[in-house]
């Protein structure tokens, strides 16, 4: 399908944020007020969407992957001995309004994972079915950013239904699917001139430019340290190094736009009802991969460690995700109390390679 | 099956066109109860709604995840043939779950999703000497392939049990067992850690029965389950006498969650237990970069 | 405008007060995320705090009023139970010590102002306390009477731009992680971390320079570091006349003069010269923070003289970078200090329910869901015992009346962080079943009593706060609400710039070891462990952490050196029996750990549950904190 384009004024963009609102729950970046902290959550109005706002603080995925929901609730008559049981989750359209090319890449990696692999999540599926994805393109990355090194961004080039980006006359659109082809079709946008396909592609180039020289810098030393973490070839002591500072927190796996890793317990209620958690959760924890009887296979931090940086930075697990496991959003080191954010890691393992030299 | 959510590619649906049953589980009744040793027990099992029960297909070697209702869920192997054998479970309690378990009466009801895993190879190995080596309650995961040779006794060459428990208390299954021995070239070993008044048979361990059965190492293929020190012991016996680490399969035990490869509670190394396993050959376990 | 589902809120799972963001409907909570912007937690979170959304929407909760009757509790109305306790707690004498009131130390600022009011005024009681007061009730002696005021001197903020931090003892990184993380990073961008600590903590690890020092001897540690830098001093002609002219100056020098170099290195393990050698590092630096634990494990007051003596004595106290903190475990432990629940020295609501003649009758209790409650048989026994709390604990089968009360995000209210930084929470869920905040439910007893207060919002109750407690004049609700809060002024004391030296003894603590019972036993560092675990055992994922360790260790287990357990001829795991000097024994796995040092063994906290019989008759000592020592032997 050749690509549509359009250009649409501020305007246009709002009143198709409240077209939209119509028939999806609309999600966009906002920011709260009082911390200037930016979310990616249901926008109460058009005019609280800010698509200027810099990455969301917490990933997007959890709009499709929530960090707790319910997903059964059952009820069980021991006197009787029956049970009643019912689904608790449910498909509502949602448009996804304004995802940073990274958040976008992570939920194309969630649905390789929850959707491609032999078995389909449902849980997933139902959130994810009548997902409409509207990207933006970074004009220039934000603090700790390295899509570049990636291939997450600044902008999107695959697994959008819309993506914009902002230009010298107003948002450039461009369609990825046909169910976008089909609402621009429902409008009378200005069609765009080749013009604004080349400035569009400047926009990008000096977007890229203006990534700071460690993260274009590390562009090689990404596939160089996967080859490194895919071959078993990284140190103990490299990884102990990143093991004295893990914290334990879990938090890189919580902001990570990939990590898929989840938890399920079932609960009582008050009312001897029972229901069925699914909580996300972290392969940084102890009791994560604890086994039945008194064996825990994965013990020391550093080995959990190597676990997680395995799957975002290996090989194989590039070819479930048909790119690699991290999209450069940078969130990891934001969070972690230690200095063991991906980028750090990747430097790390370069400066072992390099035997200290940089 | 009305909920199935298979891409279709899975074992179960190339072999039967059915799919497991993957998120939302069906209930089933507690027919019967039966203590075996102490702490485990047998529940025989059977499906209320007919169409599900007709279309619910297994393997050797898979395992469903049973929901207790009000405790939780856990994975559990499956001890029966996949032809004409009753449905059930055997279950140590160790947990609250399994607790929770023990504590019903037949009547009850339980969750049941799967059957998940890839299962024993069967076609496979026809025409191999089987030898089943099984330490303590690991017979239950060896039950299912057990029977199922057995209800195909001609297609394979000799088929041997060692089995070993700490005490005769903890044999399970030894009904199962005498009946077994009805089968003409069904070659029993049975060992008990220590000596015991009244008991007759072999004191020991395991691996010793490798060299009192005087196995087939050519042309055969081992199945091994029981605790990580059993395991080692009898995979050194094997290798030592020559046979390949591809002809000698176990399975894992994880902790499982979803039993669809999602929640990657079961990771080992690179593989997931629950979709790649939970049956490897020696050599894959080599491989996975974990301890067993 | 407002996010339809995020909102602020400051966590209320230890003494840190991290900022963290709560989504929410206003019904549950569903997640958490961090809150960049925090000048303390700075987008960090540790396990509890990113799984407050598990404990904030646990099923585990008391939902209604409850009285006993017939022995077994029943619901009731809100109206019915306070009356029921008010004309109960008038046929009490609190003057004469009939009433006891214990108080919790995660209870709001605005709880405990009205729950000292209800107890002065209308129970007419002064036998009051909180829970792990007395570790946090030493330093604030200590750090009144360096500082002139009972609170940390300077912020936690500090330690991002200090030169020098000083951690003594506490293993942070498990107690209070982001402070640890923020130690982590200042040590990262060159500030100099020094770690005094008997085992190899996390921190100790991430340090610049690790003291291990034998165990009980942290203070001697302190004071020859003191006793180093002023030999420094001396050797430079640098005379400091605004140090050497404060109160207790003459007596601290000459007890820093005679310690022995000799006795020092054999008693702690260190030699004199490495202390010198830290001391020039000490000299040099323009800002220092020292950082230690307070409260239930906290330290003894000797080795806290120490560090207020060591502070005053780097004359470094002044700098904007500099602090002095005791660093909390629990939320509000010293907001429950300012607003005066704490019980007055030998005349507190433990001493009366541990004395056997003691005249308490009756007991009023918020939040108390201890795994062990001291003294349980003799509140069984009161004629009278009420309960307050969020969640359900084994403090109600003491109970004849149970009160629910909200959970941290379901009413407002402000909290003071270990550094005296006094924050806010607004409510942002609706409380599940209309239950009454903390202030609420006092100041109706209090109503149904004959007293009116008045109140009608926390916002009311913080007025009065800010009109009656020393250093939280300048605050209101209003102010808070700005920002990310604010410390309380220590000018509001009268005391405020005097400093005085502390009184200290040059002791050279003799280890109780014995060729009979050579390991030193100590009590301390835990993970995922945190209030003896009664809150986190309401989550999800951290109670499945701490039952981790159970799962490796079902009976629990003794942390030793490799070396030691080379010599014993055990193995990880082996169950060992241990005897103490005084008789009692148990047997335990044995966990070989390369953190510990030879001669020590380390049990961590929560086992304390497991093997009460064996500590028992060590119930004094352990209060001693982190630095009690328990003579043992170790048998395969």
């Amino acid at each position: 399908m050749s690509m549509s384009m359009y250009i649409l004024s501020s305007g246009e963009i709002s009143a198709l944020v409240t077209e939209l609102q119509a028939s999806y729950d609309v999600y966009g970046p906002q920011v709260e007020p009082q911390t200037k902290q930016v979310f990616f959550d249901q926008l109460a109005t058009p005019a609280a969407l800010d698509l200027e706002a810099p990455i969301p603080s917490m990933p997007v995925k959890e709009i499709l992957f929530p960090q707790m929901e319910r997903i059964l609730k059952y009820k069980y008559d021991a006197e009787n001995q029956s049970v009643a049981m019912s689904k608790q989750y449910f498909e509502r359209p949602k448009a996804l309004f304004g995802l940073r090319p990274c958040d976008l890449s992570g939920i194309l990696v969630l649905d390789r994972f929850f959707l491609g692999q032999e078995f389909v999540d449902d849980v997933y599926l139902t959130h994810r079915r009548q997902c409409l994805l509207i990207s933006n393109t970074c004009l220039h990355p934000f603090p700790q950013c390295f899509c570049v090194c990636t291939h997450s961004g600044p902008d999107a080039d695959e697994g959008f239904d819309l993506d914009l980006t902002k230009l010298q006359d107003g948002y450039l659109l461009r369609v990825g699917s046909e169910k976008g082809q089909a609402i621009a079709d429902a409008h009378q946008w200005q069609v765009a001139t080749p013009l604004h396909a080349k400035e569009f592609k400047a926009v990008v180039d000096r977007s890229i430019d203006l990534f700071p020289e460690m993260a274009t810098d590390n562009k090689a030393w990404v596939a160089k340290v996967m080859n490194r973490i895919t071959t078993g070839f990284v140190k103990q002591e490299t990884w102990e190094y990143i093991g004295d500072q893990c914290f334990e927190c879990g938090a890189c796996s919580f902001v990570c736009p990939t990590c898929s890793c989840f938890n399920i317990e079932d609960t009582q209620t008050p009312c001897g009802e029972c229901e069925r958690l699914r909580m996300r959760d972290s392969c940084s924890f102890e009791g994560y991969a604890r086994m039945a009887g008194d064996h825990n296979p994965r013990q020391p931090v550093e080995d959990r460690r190597n676990k997680r940086f395995f799957c975002k930075l290996s090989y194989p697990q590039s070819k479930k995700y048909l790119r690699p496991g991290c999209v450069g959003c940078g969130r990891c080191q934001w969070v972690c109390p230690g200095d063991i954010g991906l980028p750090n890691v990747v430097q790390y393992i370069r400066r072992e390679i390099t035997g200290g030299q940089n | 099956m009305s909920n199935c959510h298979g891409n279709h590619e899975h074992g179960n649906c190339k072999t039967t066109g059915l799919c497991p049953i993957v998120t939302f589980p069906e209930v089933v009744n507690i027919d019967e109860i039966r203590d075996e040793i102490p702490e485990v027990k047998t529940f025989y099992l059977s499906f209320p709604n007919k169409d599900v029960e007709r279309e619910f297909r297994i393997k050797s070697g898979q395992f469903i995840m049973c929901t207790v209702f009000g405790a939780g869920e856990f994975a559990v192997s499956l001890p029966p043939s996949p032809e004409n054998d009753r449905f059930h479970i055997s279950v140590r309690a160790v947990g609250k779950v399994t607790h929770a378990l023990h504590a019903l009466k037949p009547g009850d009801k339980l969750g049941v999703r799967g059957p998940f895993g890839n299962g024993f190879p069967f076609d496979e190995i026809k025409g191999k000497n089987i030898i089943y080596v099984a330490g303590g309650i690991g017979l239950i995961p060896l039950r299912s392939s057990i029977v199922h040779a057995l209800q195909h006794r001609e297609d394979f060459g000799r088929i041997i049990l060692l089995y070993g428990a700490r005490s005769s208390k903890d044999l399970m299954y030894q009904p199962d067992i005498r009946e077994w021995q009805q089968n003409a070239g069904f070659e029993t070993f049975i060992t008990i850690d220590r000596p015991e008044e009244g008991w007759t048979g072999e004191v020991g361990y395991v691996n010793q029965l490798i060299e009192k059965a005087n196995v087939p190492v050519d042309n055969s293929v081992a199945f091994v389950c029981g605790p990580p020190v059993m395991f080692n012991s009898v995979i050194g016996e094997f290798l030592k006498r020559g046979m390949s680490e591809d002809a000698i399969i176990s399975t894992l035990e994880r902790q499982m969650k979803c039993g669809i490869g999602k929640c990657q509670h079961c990771a080992v190394g690179r593989t997931l237990v629950c979709t790649d396993g939970p049956v490897y050959t020696y050599r894959q376990i080599k491989t996975l970069g974990e301890q067993i | 405008m407002n996010l339809v589902n995020y909102k602020p809120c400051v966590c209320n799972l230890c003494g840190t007060g991290c900022g963290q963001f709560l989504k929410t409907d206003g019904h549950k909570v569903y997640g958490v995320s961090p809150l960049i912007a925090h000048p303390v937690s700075k987008g960090k979170l540790c396990i509890r705090g990113w799984h407050s959304n598990e404990l904030l929407s646990t099923n585990e909760r008391i939902t209604t009023p409850l009285i006993r009757e017939n022995g077994e509790l029943r619901e009731a109305s809100y109206d019915e139970a306070i009356a029921l306790v008010a004309a109960r707690m008038q046929g009490f004498d609190g003057a004469a010590g009939e009433i006891g009131v214990l108080a919790s130390a995660r209870s709001s600022n605005e709880d405990s102002f009205t729950l000292a009011r209800l107890t002065r005024d209308v129970f007419k009681s002064t036998l009051r306390g909180i829970g792990a007061e007395a570790g946090h009730r030493k330093s604030m002696a200590a750090l009144e009477h360096a500082f002139g005021y009972p609170g940390a001197h300077g912020s936690l903020t500090a330690i991002d731009h200090a030169d020098y931090i000083l951690v003594v003892g506490t293993d942070i990184t498990r107690q209070n992680p982001v402070i640890g993380g923020n130690i982590h990073a200042a040590q990262r961008r060159g500030a100099r971390v020094v770690t005094l600590s008997s085992s190899r903590t996390q921190i100790a690890k991430l340090s610049t320079k690790h003291f291990q020092e034998k165990p009980g001897t942290l203070g001697l540690l302190v004071n020859a570091l003191g006793k180093a830098l002023m030999a420094i001093r001396t050797v430079n002609h640098d005379r400091r006349a605004n140090i050497d002219q404060l109160p207790g100056y003459a007596d601290y020098a000459a007890a820093l003069r005679s310690i022995s170099s000799v006795a020092l290195e054999r008693a702690s393990g260190i030699r004199y010269e490495e202390i010198e050698e830290e001391a020039h590092h000490l000299e040099q630096a323009r800002s220092i923070v020292i950082l230690f634990s307070s409260g239930i494990s906290g330290l003894d007051r000797p080795t806290i003289d120490a560090i207020t003596n060591l502070a005053l004595l780097s004359d470094r106290m002044d700098h904007p970078h500099s602090a002095v903190i005791p660093v909390a475990g629990i939320s509000n432990l010293q907001g429950s200090f300012d607003m005066g629940m704490s019980g007055e020295l030998g005349n507190s609501v433990f001493k009366a329910l541990a004395t056997p003649d003691s005249r308490i009758r009756a007991l009023f209790v918020i939040d108390h869901d201890d795994g062990i409650i001291r003294d349980k048989e003799r509140i069984a026994a009161l004629d009278f015992v009420v309960y307050a709390c969020a969640y359900k604990s084994a403090f109600m089968e003491l109970a004849d009346v149970v009160f629910p009360l909200p959970a941290y995000n379901e009413t407002d209210g402000t909290y003071t962080a270990s550094d005296k930084r006094v924050q806010i929470t607004h409510k942002n869920v609706d409380s599940r079943h209309h239950v009454l905040p903390g202030w609420s439910l006092f100041e109706r007893i209090a109503n149904t009593s004959g007293q009116h207060w008045g109140y009608h919002s926390a916002t009311q109750v913080f007025k009065d706060i800010a009109a009656h407690t020393r250093g939280y004049g300048d605050l209101s609700h209003e102010l808070l609400s700005k920002g990310f809060g604010q410390h309380w002024n220590p000018k509001g004391f009268a005391g405020c710039g005097r400093r005085k030296f502390n009184a200290i003894n040059i002791e050279y603590w003799e280890s109780p070891t014995t060729p009979e019972f050579p390991f030193a036993l100590m009590i301390g560092k835990a993970q995922h462990y945190w209030h003896q675990n009664n809150l986190m055992r309401k989550t999800i994922v951290p109670r499945r952490e701490y039952d981790q360790t159970l799962w490796l260790y079902p009976q629990g287990y003794i942390e030793i050196s490799p070396d030691d357990a080379t010599r014993l001829k055990v193995r990880d795991k082996w169950l060992v029996n241990v005897r103490s000097s005084i008789g009692t024994h148990m047997k335990i796995a044995v966990k070989i750990s390369p953190d510990v040092q030879d001669g020590t063994a380390y049990i961590p906290y929560f086992i304390k549950n497991m093997i009460s019989d064996f500590l028992l008759p060590y119930e004094n000592a352990y209060a001693a904190g982190e630095e009690s020592v328990i003579p043992i032997q170790i048998q395969e």
